[in-house]
């Protein structure tokens, strides 16, 4: 059987990308760089192996939101779509709602959450209402 | 009331809020799932002249032919929201800016009181947090 695959990029079409294999892991984020870099009140990744992620169209702007840190968005119309960190060598972390299917990675975790918005009220699947 | 200032990630957009705004939602929509890379995008929306840019120049990006949308053209910051026709009244009556809430230096100062396409809300984000009467929209209109 072939690797599963997904696509996605970004609204404007400018910027796509795909993922091969089998998502590792997925994560909410709420840290405040994450939401500055989108606009959003919570993100939410598919954290990839090294060899994963490929970009198929398109090239994206990079910006340092820390010495270790890059970020990847489309310079035509702003979508976030990666985060890369040197302390994560060749993982390339994704910007899950920017999947053609955004449901098909659905978070099973979360990272700072000592960052949340209190308004921010999120559920996993699995966990007690 | 007080004015409320924001920005982008990098610092190079800055602006201003000084009008109180008159919606303050979630939106759910494709669009702005696309337009931000994450799921929900929580929005308050001011008068046009309540809204002045303070530092920088950021970028335009026409996402469909009434809307524009803007971002930080060096950090990918999303930041505004513009439809003269979006089908609400309250967007109607009055021009009406949407700013994303949570670029304000206070991100948490506007809980969103609605969920705009609310059918596209990932299920594992709740809107409990809505007050009392707080509405839902549950149609797709375009954006
Ligand atoms: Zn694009
Ligand atoms: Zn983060
Ligand atoms: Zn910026
Ligand atoms: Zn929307």
């Amino acid at each position: 059987m072939d690797a599963p695959m997904l696509e996605g990029g970004c609204l404007c079409g400018a910027v796509r990308y795909r993922i091969t294999g089998k998502v590792p892991a997925a994560n909410l984020c709420h840290c405040r760089s994450c939401r500055m870099a989108t606009g959003a009140p919570v993100v939410g990744f598919a954290d990839l192996a090294p060899g994963q992620f490929a970009w198929t169209r398109g090239e994206p702007t990079f910006y340092a939101s820390s010495p270790a840190v890059r970020r990847g968005f489309c310079p035509a119309c702003g979508t976030s779509l990666t985060y890369e960190s040197d302390d994560l060598p060749g993982e390339v972390h994704v910007l899950s709602a920017t999947l053609d299917d955004p449901a098909a990675v659905p978070p099973t975790g979360e990272f700072f959450a000592e960052e949340k918005i209190p308004w921010v009220h999120v559920r996993l699947p699995g966990a007690k209402p | 009331m007080t004015a409320h200032d924001g920005g982008c990630l990098c610092g190079a957009v800055r602006y201003r809020v000084t009008a109180q705004p008159q919606v303050s939602c979630y939106c759910c929509c494709a669009t702005c799932q696309g337009a931000s890379g994450a799921p929900a995008v929580s929005w308050i929306a001011v008068e046009e002249s309540g809204f002045t840019i303070t530092a920088g120049t950021p970028v335009t990006y026409e996402s469909s032919p009434s809307v524009a949308r803007t971002f930080c053209g060096r950090c990918g910051t999303a930041l505004t929201y513009t439809n003269p026709t979006y089908p609400d009244d309250r967007f109607q009556r009055s021009s009406l800016i949407a700013v994303a809430s949570i670029t304000l230096d206070d991100p948490e100062a506007f809980p969103p009181t609605e969920v705009f396409h609310g059918d596209e809300l990932p299920s594992w984000l709740s809107p409990h947090n809505l007050s009392p009467g707080g509405r839902h929209h549950h149609t797709g209109e375009p954006e």
